[in-house]
């Protein structure tokens, strides 16, 4: 029968974790300029979807416990959090989201499709907080944020094909890697 | 026993709260007239407490960043709202003074002692500084794929490929690597070890704080009084 | 002196199929024994691939807490067994260095470096505080020194001075000179030897470069072929001092190749003119002039963080020159196809799905890959994945990758680094089959430490050094013999 699993994270399985999330920073750093100046949400989801859900889904793959992705958004956040404070809750809620939908739905991590729903979704995810954060921070309403709304509904869509598609990349790059004894 | 060190630097837990605090304040001033009495208030009072250094360091990224964030403004909007832009450039540059003065050592310390679990604070210290080794890995592995000859633009699909198996190799070889010699150095994510320094209050702590809870105090005032 | 380690019927088994009894399985060892002195300082040798870090790994656990494995036997440690202890409880008796310490290093400042391991030992700050400063002055690192900034033999040193603050008096080293040059080797051999002499470590250091580990250790541990078919490797205990270098005469004779170029009319392939090259305040090349012509084999030498590799990239148009130029007619694009580069490490050049793509990707011709196959004993693995070989088998693998593509000019970045001499003798051929196809007018610039390779690597030798007018050249058709780097060859030869 299918269960939760909550096992202890190990050594290994936190240092990984921790590379994971350094070169998802970096994979996403090109794009850091969209997301930052874009004034409407959506397009930062969209422009982080792909590299975001490639690298962490190879993560999951690698670390097939429960609170993996939740482990990856804490460590971006507290990165991001020394670069942009308002960056941490973003991370985190994106992460928490996707994680708990995907757990929801698969329990843990050994279906593959598990992964391809919480990496793909990540970026998706995020799109709720920075919501909120810009409308306590910047006093801007859901309506101005979103504009016009085919255009935002694009975006959002664009996100979850991107998302998707960089997770079923990092999901091969895995299954080779696994073939090969590297994983 | 602990003793506490008269450093120049400010508690890393009072500069991220005070960094948030500013971000947040910044963006409600934006478009209020007192956004540069609020700008030069804290930038005067951030050069009396010695971080010159680092707004140095962020004036070219706060200038250029604000100019590719105005200018994509100016695109779909009015002169005014490019301005604000790049003030809101300007507030998390403000901010990011603050924030990027942490030491992560300090940081790190300081959250271990609020009991925050170790590998939480070992886990940021890897992605701080493992994201400048795998900017140099990167960079080798780009190297490599130019010196088999492969090119992006023709063979996008092999590029990638020659992109992307050897940079996952390198996350697991140096991972595993890492890891191996944190347990052999006595590492475990259950043990809450013991702290070479204390990150404690002191008074140069004290005295930024309360001028820089006083400033946010009267702009706070301000903002609500309605500018 | 009491018994500091004890090995007893130690076997190890990384063949996980299914079915299979003890006696059909194949083991890395089997039925090891052996005893260790409390002060001995213990070179365990042999080639690549053989087992020597599998053995490290056990005594300090990682294998098999860290890394699955089939393991039987028992290990003592001080006399208690420890044979089921996880890392953890074994680190408190072994301390364990391993190679790459920029992957290791995690703190930006020496002194956290070194502080680390005692925290996660509960230490008091008084006692971290004496330790540390202890191992700053028998190291001779600078508390607030940036760890990014040191050189590679002072990362080394940086992760040896961990693991002695946390105590134990067992210390492992997992090839801890790779990649080392001879002063800074020299330099951890040393101390290592004062800490094994004055105040009774055990020491047990793996390393290929018997040479230069010789004269310090009191027994040698030589990894041999096992006679069992099953088993891959016993151990020889021998009480140093036997000389146990490579013999290499078989090898075909350099000296003998004739060259199509003569000096008068050699065409230049790299003209260095000038150039300075600063790596932050760092001057790495000042005022440097070079001249690089077609058929020339050049072997570049000298200490670590001199600028080896950097001339190679220079050379390649990796970086660019701070001031001077280097004109060569591979500066086009079109033409940089015509250098191969073989990297140090292959794992940044593998990434086809199986051997037999890797070899015939950009390959000239499929009879020159075939005779590399043959060369190399590929063809039992063609159709395995490249990252599933072993580490020499790597190497060749990326190596030959590289050469399929009959490169006019060829930069080698320590090819033979981790290489037994079997492999060696391998590429050294493929290097005299590279240049049978092309009358010798290959162009050869090799970035060696490698003693056993460096005579059949090159005839002209470019010391570079940190604390001598850099350069010096050498057109001597013998070596320098001489420990590098090299009392410097005084020469002028171009």
């Amino acid at each position: 029968m299918k269960s939760f699993r909550f096992q202890a994270f190990t050594v290994k399985d936190i240092v990984f974790l921790a590379v994971i999330t350094a070169v998802t920073l970096l994979a996403a750093g090109p794009f850091a300029p969209i997301v930052m100046t874009a004034s409407k949400i959506g397009p930062q989801a969209f422009a982080m979807a792909l590299p975001f859900a490639l690298v962490t889904s190879i993560g999951l793959r690698k670390v097939k416990k429960s609170g993996s992705l939740l482990i990856i958004g804490i460590f971006s956040g507290l990165v991001l959090l020394l670069m942009a404070p308002v960056m941490f809750f973003n991370q985190f809620t994106g992460s928490l989201f996707s994680e708990g939908l995907a757990l929801l739905f698969f329990k843990n991590y050994e279906n593959r499709k598990a992964v391809l729903m919480s990496s793909g979704l990540f970026a998706f995810f995020t799109l709720p907080s920075t919501a909120v954060v810009n409308i306590l921070a910047k006093g801007k309403s859901i309506s101005e944020q979103i504009g016009n709304p085919l255009t935002f509904i694009l975006f959002a869509l664009g996100a979850i094909a991107l998302g998707l598609i960089g997770a079923m990349i990092g999901n091969k790059i895995s299954d080779e890697l696994q073939k090969a004894g590297k994983m | 026993m602990h003793m506490c060190k008269e450093t120049r630097d400010i508690h890393p837990i009072l500069l991220l709260v005070f960094s948030l605090l500013l971000f947040v304040m910044g963006l409600l001033f934006v478009k209020s007239t007192w956004f540069w009495m609020y700008v030069v208030t804290f930038s005067v009072l951030f050069l009396l407490f010695r971080f010159e250094k680092l707004m140095l360091k962020l004036i070219p990224f706060v200038l250029a960043f604000g100019l590719v964030m105005g200018s994509l403004t100016l695109i779909n909007g009015s002169m005014q709202d490019a301005l604000y832009a790049i003030y809101r450039v300007l507030a998390l540059g403000l901010a990011g003074v603050l924030s990027m003065s942490i030491r992560p050592i300090h940081l790190v310390r300081a959250l271990n002692q609020l009991c925050v679990p170790r590998w939480i604070s070992l886990g940021l210290l890897i992605v701080i500084r493992f994201i400048q080794i795998f900017r140099e890995e990167i960079k080798r592995i780009r190297q490599a794929i130019a010196l088999r000859g492969i090119r992006f633009a023709s063979t996008p699909a092999l590029w990638s490929r020659a992109f992307f198996i050897p940079l996952t190799v390198r996350m697991l070889s140096i991972s595993e690597g890492l890891a191996t010699s944190l347990e052999t150095r006595g590492f475990s994510t259950d043990s809450a070890g013991s702290s070479f320094e204390v990150i404690c209050l002191k008074r140069r702590d004290l005295v930024f704080s309360i001028l820089f809870l006083t400033c946010l105090t009267v702009f706070a005032y301000l903002f609500l009084r309605g500018h | 002196m009491s018994c500091a380690l004890e090995v007893v019927n130690l076997s190890l088994s990384f063949d996980f199929s299914e079915g299979k009894t003890d006696r059909e399985k194949q083991w890395v060892f089997k039925d090891l024994n052996f005893k260790i002195t409390e002060g001995d300082f213990i070179m365990l040798t042999g080639h690549s691939g053989c087992g020597k870090s599998s053995l490290i790994n056990m005594i300090n656990g990682v294998i098999p807490h860290l890394k699955k494995a089939d393991v039987q036997g028992d290990i003592y440690i001080h006399g208690h067994c420890v044979t089921d202890s996880p890392v953890r409880e074994r680190t408190k008796a072994v301390g364990s260095v391993f190679q790459n310490p920029r992957e290791q290093i995690i703190f930006d400042r020496v002194a956290d470096e070194i502080v680390f391991p005692m925290e996660n030992i509960n230490e008091t700050p008084q006692r971290m505080r004496d330790k540390l400063n202890a191992l700053l002055s028998m190291t001779g690192l600078l508390a607030d020194a940036q760890t990014a900034t040191l050189s590679g033999g002072e990362k080394q040193k940086l992760m040896t001075a961990c693991t002695l603050g946390m105590g134990q008096k067992i210390l492992l080293l997992d090839e801890p000179l790779a990649n080392m040059d001879v002063r800074s080797a020299k330099e951890l051999l040393e101390l290592l030897k004062r800490l094994s002499d004055e105040e009774g470590y055990t020491v047990i250091l793996s390393e290929h470069r018997q040479e230069l580990v010789l004269p310090y250790v009191d027994k040698v541990f030589f990894c041999v072929k096992s006679f069992d078919e099953n088993v891959e490797m016993t151990l020889e205990i021998r009480d140093n001092a036997e000389n146990y270098e490579c013999d290499l005469s078989s090898l075909p004779d350099r000296t003998s190749r004739k060259k199509t170029n003569v000096a008068a009319d050699a065409e230049p392939v790299f003209s260095v003119e000038n150039i300075d090259y600063r790596v932050g305040d760092r001057a790495l090349f000042d005022n440097f002039s070079w001249q690089i012509n077609r058929g020339d084999e050049w072997v570049i030498l000298g200490e670590n963080g001199c600028g080896k590799t950097t001339l190679l990239n220079l050379l390649f148009g990796f970086v660019r020159p701070t001031f001077g130029s280097i004109v060569s007619p591979y500066n086009k694009k079109r033409n940089k196809r015509k250098i191969g580069y073989v990297l140090q490490n292959p794992d940044y050049q593998l990434f086809m799905p199986r051997v037999k793509d890797e070899l015939y990707l950009n390959a000239s011709s499929p009879e020159f890959v075939e005779q590399l196959i043959r060369l190399f004993g590929f063809e039992h693995m063609l159709e395995r994945h490249p990252l599933s070989l072993s580490e020499g088998q790597k190497r060749k693998l990326g190596f030959a990758c590289i050469i399929a593509n009959e490169p006019e000019v060829l930069f080698l970045d320590e090819p033979t680094v981790g290489l037994d001499d079997e492999g060696m003798e391998q590429l050294l051929r493929a290097l005299a089959l590279l240049n049978e196809k092309t009358g010798n007018d290959r162009t050869i610039v090799t970035v060696s430490h490698d003693k056993r390779a460096i005579p059949y690597l090159g005839d002209q030798f470019l010391v570079l050094s940190h604390c001598e007018p850099y350069l010096q050249f050498c057109n001597n058709k013998t070596p320098p013999t001489s420990e590098l780097p090299a009392p410097m060859l005084t020469e002028r030869a171009i």
